[in-house]
């Protein structure tokens, strides 16, 4: 299934304008989620260490110059999560029972699914933490 | 190449890893990574090496995160083998199909050895 790749534009395309330059973005979310998804991974390895090998990495995890990288990448994420929910109206069916569905209803029910996970998420971990 | 593409297969798990990507990604950075060192203190006791036993405990939670983590992995490497293909990298297609979804499958196998683990 080798398509022959259109050239054309070079492999510059995404400096040509902005919304060329959204969707290299939105790709490039990617190495950020891999990456933070691997050094959550890596975490759960160090849990099932002894304590020492486990606080070394999760200090490691928690220095300053990590925390830089951490919030790049959640501001990757948010672009990913937020572009993702934006195109929703275009690729979901429109129409339930003959009825339209506004864009808007689309778009605001994903962000409240986003708060609920967010915030079940943050009461599990602070429960367990202060408990 | 002849036959059928695998391409439906990866874009059906894309779709589903893409979801939770948007939906659980920024929760778990802010968690794991930012609430901690920023001295919350509820976050950082939960990241002790009890605190991260005591979350990791349940059977139930430990096939939850491993699903959760395979699915966003081949979310990940997917996108990224598009990047790859996008800016026209020098590499055979098929290397960076191996590639991807072999590391995909990599962050699969290893979180479900590490999960098993703890």
């Amino acid at each position: 299934m080798n398509r022959p790749l259109d050239r054309r534009l070079g492999w510059t395309w995404w400096t040509r304008n902005g919304s060329y330059f959204r969707i290299f973005l939105r790709e490039a979310t990617s190495a950020f989620i891999l990456a933070e998804v691997v050094l959550f991974m890596l975490l759960i390895h160090k849990a099932g260490q002894d304590a020492e090998t486990y606080l070394a990495y999760r200090d490691f995890l928690w220095h300053p110059l990590m925390v830089v990288l951490h919030l790049v990448a959640l501001a990757f994420a948010l672009w990913h999560t937020v572009s993702f929910f934006l195109i929703a109206p275009n690729a979901l069916p429109n129409q339930v029972a003959g009825r339209r569905i506004p864009a808007a209803f689309i778009i605001g029910q994903q962000f409240a699914g986003l708060a609920a996970v967010t915030l079940l998420l943050f009461l599990w971990v602070a429960w367990v933490g202060a408990t | 190449m002849s036959g059928r593409s695998h391409e439906p297969l990866f874009w059906s798990l894309f779709v589903v890893g893409s979801v939770l990507a948007a939906v659980i990604v920024p929760a778990l950075i802010l968690v794991t990574s930012v609430f901690g060192p920023f001295g919350w203190r509820w976050f950082a006791d939960a990241f002790t090496h009890n605190g991260i036993r005591d979350l990791l405990q349940h059977a139930i939670v430990r096939l939850a995160i491993g699903a959760v983590i395979a699915l966003i992995a081949v979310h990940a490497c997917h996108r990224l083998r598009h990047l790859a293909i996008d800016l026209h990298a020098p590499l055979p297609s098929g290397l960076i199909g191996v590639v991807a979804y072999g590391g995909a499958a990599a962050v699969a196998v290893l979180t479900a050895v590490f999960l098993a683990l703890v």
